[in-house]
């Protein structure tokens, strides 16, 4: 992303607490699915689907992994999603500071 | 087009999502430490309870246990919460110190009484800690501390029991309920 263009993607508010949230860990380690929910505010279906869009960007990846009779998922950011962020909110500080 | 209002919106709710994701990060990280904190005052006061005469001992045993496994586990998620490292053991020191002081100076004549004042700065302790990282440790100190002064008030004479069972069982569920996050 060039400085002056939004990444449309990674602006959407849910979209940029998933990656906010995701960044913040160390070493990228995932985070599970009950935990963005806690953290996004947002509804299954919801963050769902915008970990779908994400995904198909690049920016995050999912795993699903088996945990007894059911599946746990896990999401990381990656390195794509990572430049992503970082670009955007260097954006986002560059309208709040008026360069 | 992006103005500027939206900008710094779109910066606070990062902000927002880093405070929430490291608070729910350092509740499940501290569950299992207040877990294991919960057994043993559950075992401990039990022991008291049952066995008057050595069962004060088993405290001798529990601290430093819980202790250590607070320390090795804060080591083992270094990053993930609130830094619990040598920390940990040098707060307990100084709330030891500092209550047997206290203790002495008050002079303090019933075992009943210290244990009911260590327990109350403890809730204290998860109040506080509460205000500063994430609100669930402040509802388990207001819950302690209820539990104590309940026990204290009401059923002074099977204080231990209460204790053990009460206070140890709101510290387990604490612990269950901070793992959940």
């Amino acid at each position: 992303m060039s400085e002056g263009v939004p990444d449309e993607v990674v602006h959407q508010t849910t979209r940029l607490r998933i990656l906010a949230a995701l960044e913040a860990e160390p070493d990228a380690k995932p985070l599970d699915f009950s935990r963005l929910k806690g953290i996004t505010e947002a509804t299954d279906g919801n963050l769902g689907a915008h970990l779908a869009t994400l995904e198909k960007a690049g920016y995050v990846a999912v795993e699903k992994e088996p945990a007894g009779k059911r599946f746990r998922t896990l999401v990381s950011i990656t390195k794509a999603g990572r430049t992503a962020f970082l670009a955007h909110l260097d954006f986002l500080k560059s309208i709040v500071g008026g360069r | 087009m992006i103005g500027q209002e939206d900008a710094a919106g779109a910066l606070a709710a990062v902000q927002r999502a880093r405070r929430r994701s490291f608070e729910l990060s350092g509740y499940a990280h501290a569950g299992n430490i207040v877990l294991a904190w919960g057994l043993v005052w559950l075992v401990c006061n039990l022991a008291v309870h049952f066995a008057p005469r050595g069962g004060a001992n088993a405290w001798a045993i529990g601290i430093p246990l819980a202790t250590l496994y607070s320390i090795f586990h804060g080591r083992a998620n270094r990053g993930k919460g609130p830094i619990l490292d040598w920390r940990v053991a040098a707060t307990v020191g100084v709330g030891f110190v500092f209550m047997a002081l206290i203790a002495v100076i008050v002079g303090l004549d019933d075992p009943r009484q210290t244990n009911a004042l260590i327990s109350l700065f403890i809730a204290a302790n998860y109040a506080v800690m509460g205000i500063w990282t994430g609100l669930r440790f402040t509802w388990a100190g207001i819950a302690i501390a209820a539990i104590v002064t309940l026990g204290w008030f009401f059923d002074r004479g099977n204080f231990y029991l209460w204790m053990g069972l009460a206070g140890g069982g709101a510290l387990i569920a604490t612990g269950l309920w901070l793992r959940r996050a």
